[in-house]
């Protein structure tokens, strides 16, 4: 039974509650990063929140002390304090989440064209852009379900002046990959080629999700002669869920973005770290710590050798300007290891 | 014996108190039901917070619940241990005891502000020693606070501590049923994006 007797006392607690825990919040969410519950979607500088939080905790218990004489009387119980107490904390996490709803998570978007392949996986499609000269190497692009398609545009250009063709998959929206059926992804795409000879070497590009689709489906394709993951999750555990997905988005379009799928489900059982060990030196994983939408690489525990933490590109530079070079590179590698074999 | 040494010692604490205005002042602070627990439940919000990395998170959400579950245990086992035994407060048999602070009508021992304190602290200082080092000076303070403003004896405290500070000792470390509890509250509050 809450008696919150005298009520002026509780109401002053709560308030001091309030604005402490708002200034705690804010402070938190520009060390961690939590955009979605900074004050206006932005991260502030953390002296600038930390200096609020002083000045909170300053006009806060001035004020209290001030203004409620009764607080060293007999006053709330423990069990009344410990509910005022939730209440303001929750006060000040419902008011950050509403301030951070400025903070927009990416936008999914449709393609302007409907590919020109289906494949049997639901939703996912693909298409085929031909270099002007009639190329004998094929990359296959695979883009994440989660993020615009035209994500892996500028990377399939680039392949196509570089006189290959490209494949790029796509994920209808709304569709997501399931397990088993993505772990045959690259073959399914071959497969759909199949009348057409692949004379030279394939390579497999994924990004995010489509990296570790990339890293499994490629695994144990001998066809695949290297394989690129951009900014993959590698793990379940490298999947954003929970509180730390409010780095890149509001709350609202968090809740959403969680209830979709279950991404760390499906990339726990895939278990593209393994492929990826399997791979050898076919693989290669490229990430940055610089956008928040993907696990900062520092934070998941991974000893690949393929691995390289590219400091200062987002993932959208990781795949418009790393990934075409080392396309470039190990192509050519690929054709002089195949020509050295052939001699 | 013991509380013969018991009331001793709450002489020499409490016999300080009454002599400097400003002492006295800064005492009533630190004794009140509000801002020294409070600042230990503010560093639970913190710890809740903090982190980034998924294992990180595990472990500061699994720091709040043990002090969340250990409190809550303390206080019940304090409740049943008031229900078969009563202690009168300091300056019930002694009316020269120099209060600072309204006069509590339950049992001085143990003290539930320190069962209260240590929980939170010893729980932090499980999972976070820098941090739990400074939660448990907080504890001690408050604990301090409570005998120099002659509503608890030394032993008062000592013995809320150690109920306190056990039962977070076993809710993170010992009880596979608290651990349970943790892994479950843990997706549970993921899921709901809290955690």
């Amino acid at each position: 039974m809450l008696n919150l007797y005298p009520s002026y006392v509780a109401w002053h607690y709560y308030w001091l509650v309030v604005l402490v825990a708002l200034g705690l919040v804010q402070a938190a969410a520009s060390t961690v990063g939590l955009r979605g519950l900074q004050l206006g979607g932005r991260l502030w500088p953390r002296k600038a929140a930390f200096a609020g939080l002083g000045t909170a905790i300053a006009v806060g218990v001035i004020a209290f002390v001030l203004t409620t004489p009764d607080y060293l009387s007999p006053g709330l119980a423990g069990s009344e304090l410990i509910v005022v107490f939730g209440a303001g904390a929750a006060t000040a996490v419902v008011i950050s989440g509403i301030g951070g709803l400025a903070c927009r998570g990416p936008v999914r978007g449709d393609l302007a064209v409907a590919p020109e392949h289906a494949l049997p996986v639901a939703g996912c499609s693909f298409d085929v852009l031909r270099c002007s000269a009639g190329g004998t190497e094929l990359v296959v692009v695979i883009s994440d379900p989660d993020l615009p398609p035209n994500m892996a545009t500028p990377l399939a250009r680039a392949i196509t002046d570089s006189g290959r063709d490209c494949a790029v998959v796509y994920w209808e929206r709304g569709s997501v990959p399931k397990y088993p059926d993505a772990v045959a992804l690259v073959a399914m795409v071959l497969k759909a080629l199949g009348s057409e000879p692949l004379d030279g070497a394939v390579a497999v590009v994924g990004l995010g999700i489509g990296g570790d689709v990339a890293l499994r489906s490629a695994a144990d394709d001998d066809r695949v002669g290297a394989v690129l993951a951009v900014g993959p999750a590698l793990s379940g555990d490298g999947v954003l869920q929970g509180l730390p997905l409010l780095r890149e988005m509001s709350f609202p379009s968090a809740w959403r973005w969680q209830r979709r799928w279950r991404r760390a489900g499906f990339v726990s059982a895939l278990d593209s770290e393994a492929a990826l060990g399997r791979l050898g030196n076919r693989g290669s994983v490229i990430c940055s710590r610089d956008d928040g939408f993907f696990q900062p690489l520092g934070e998941v525990s991974v000893s690949a050798p393929g691995l390289e933490v590219v400091v200062g590109y987002s993932h959208e530079r990781l795949l418009g300007e790393v990934a075409p070079g080392w396309v470039e590179e190990r192509l050519v590698a690929l054709r002089e290891a195949d020509a050295h074999h052939m001699g | 014996m013991l509380t013969t040494w018991d009331k001793a010692l709450f002489d020499l604490i409490n016999g300080g108190a009454g002599q400097w205005p400003a002492v006295d002042a800064a005492a009533r602070l630190l004794v009140n039901d509000y801002l020294l627990p409070s600042t230990l439940a503010f560093l639970l919000v913190w710890i809740w917070l903090r982190s980034a990395s998924p294992r990180g998170r595990s472990v500061d959400t699994g720091i709040v619940i043990n002090a969340v579950v250990a409190q809550f245990a303390a206080n019940m086992v304090l409740k049943l241990v008031n229900l078969a035994y009563f202690r009168p407060r300091p300056f019930d048999p002694d009316p020269t005891v120099h209060l600072l602070f309204y006069r509590p009508w339950d049992s001085s021992c143990p003290s539930n502000p320190a069962a209260f304190g240590f929980a939170i602290a010893t729980a932090i200082y499980l999972g976070d020693r820098r941090l739990g080092k400074a939660a448990l000076v907080v504890a001690a303070i408050w604990a301090l606070a409570r005998v120099f403003s002659g509503v608890h004896y030394p032993l008062d405290v000592a013995a809320g501590a150690a109920l306190g500070g056990g039962m977070a000792y076993w809710v993170s470390q010992r009880s596979a049923a608290a651990a349970w509890l943790r892994e479950r509250l843990y997706h549970l509050l993921q899921k709901g994006l809290v955690a």
